[in-house]
């Protein structure tokens, strides 16, 4: 019996980490119209120093092109220094930037989420682990920011 | 078997399941079989590597959608400028049937290519779809993924020539 106890342990203690690790978005909802939705994200985004760089319209792409879609933005934003920092330590890094958050309406919620960046770390080199950690920190913080504002 | 042996056997099965459990989630991105760059290089100014990307982009069924300066909007960077160019585009029939999927889709979107300046030659760079649909845990979006990949491999081939 004290095996079995001992295995179940060890099996929660490795399964237990491994989804938080497997978890690769961080995503927040809403009940808001969608454009405060937008201007609430634009926001968050600015208030954490990070300019704008283009709202791409997903939805009306779509649309365009006779395709149904719900509303569904993504936003793009970056930091020069940043930039500086990415092109000095390792250009490849570049393709992760701009960051981005997508946000889509699902039913009456409107979803903001974007990609942890952890998952990179050690790619680029040591030096630029410190800058996915900040990412990583920084989306969480907007996405938060954006989460705390009153809902309908 | 005796009853230490038993205890044995049942704490290795136990590992075995919990490794194969756990494994993809906590691989890093280069871990998961596919590499997660997908990298060419070609001998060619920057604006010749636009262009070309620009038609492989149309020929293989996507719309390029647009290209700007990794400064672009983050003032005045003249002298910076033109060293690194990201190229954006889509399929728009593809997307639509992948949003119906799964909404989260949007980690993708749009499909970009950066194109890197380097001593005598551009490096185009695009992040692998396939090495991050292996991350999600997510059935839906690993087939869109890998014909992505496919795709990407297609254009990035295609514009090295």
């Amino acid at each position: 019996m004290k095996s079995i106890l001992l295995a179940i342990a060890v099996l929660l203690s490795v399964i237990q980490p491994a989804a938080a690790a497997g978890d690769i978005f961080i995503t927040v909802s809403r009940k808001v119209d969608y454009k405060s939705a937008l201007d609430d994200l634009s926001i968050a985004i600015a208030d954490h120093h990070y300019r704008i760089i283009k709202i791409q319209p997903v939805d009306q792409g779509l649309r365009h092109r006779g395709y149904t879609a719900p509303n569904y933005k993504v936003i793009f934003f970056a930091d020069r220094t940043q930039v500086n920092k990415v092109l000095e330590l390792n250009p490849q890094a570049s393709v992760l930037l701009p960051l981005r958050i997508f946000l889509y309406q699902k039913g009456n919620t409107v979803v903001a989420s974007a990609a942890r960046l952890h998952m990179w770390k050690g790619k680029f080199g040591a030096k630029l682990d410190p800058m996915l950690v900040k990412w990583d920190r920084d989306l969480h913080k907007i996405l938060q920011d954006y989460a705390a504002q009153p809902s309908l | 078997m005796n009853k230490k042996g038993n205890t044995v056997g049942v704490v290795l099965l136990v590992g075995l399941f919990a490794m194969t459990v756990a494994g993809p989630a906590r691989a890093e991105v280069n871990a998961t079989g596919a590499e997660p760059l997908l990298v060419v290089r070609v001998n060619k100014t920057m604006a010749q590597a636009v262009s070309d990307l620009q038609n492989a982009i149309a020929d293989n069924n996507f719309v390029f959608i647009r290209k700007q300066d990794i400064y672009h909007q983050l003032g005045n960077m003249k002298a910076k400028e033109g060293r690194i160019v990201l190229v954006y585009f889509c399929n728009f029939y593809m997307l639509h049937h992948a949003l119906k999927r799964d909404l989260r889709v949007g980690v993708f979107l749009p499909c970009k290519i950066t194109l890197i300046q380097k001593k005598g030659y551009v490096e185009m760079v695009a992040i692998n779809p396939r090495a991050i649909s292996t991350q999600l845990n997510e059935g839906s979006l690993h087939s869109l993924c890998s014909k992505l990949t496919h795709d990407y491999g297609a254009i990035l081939q295609e514009a090295q020539l």
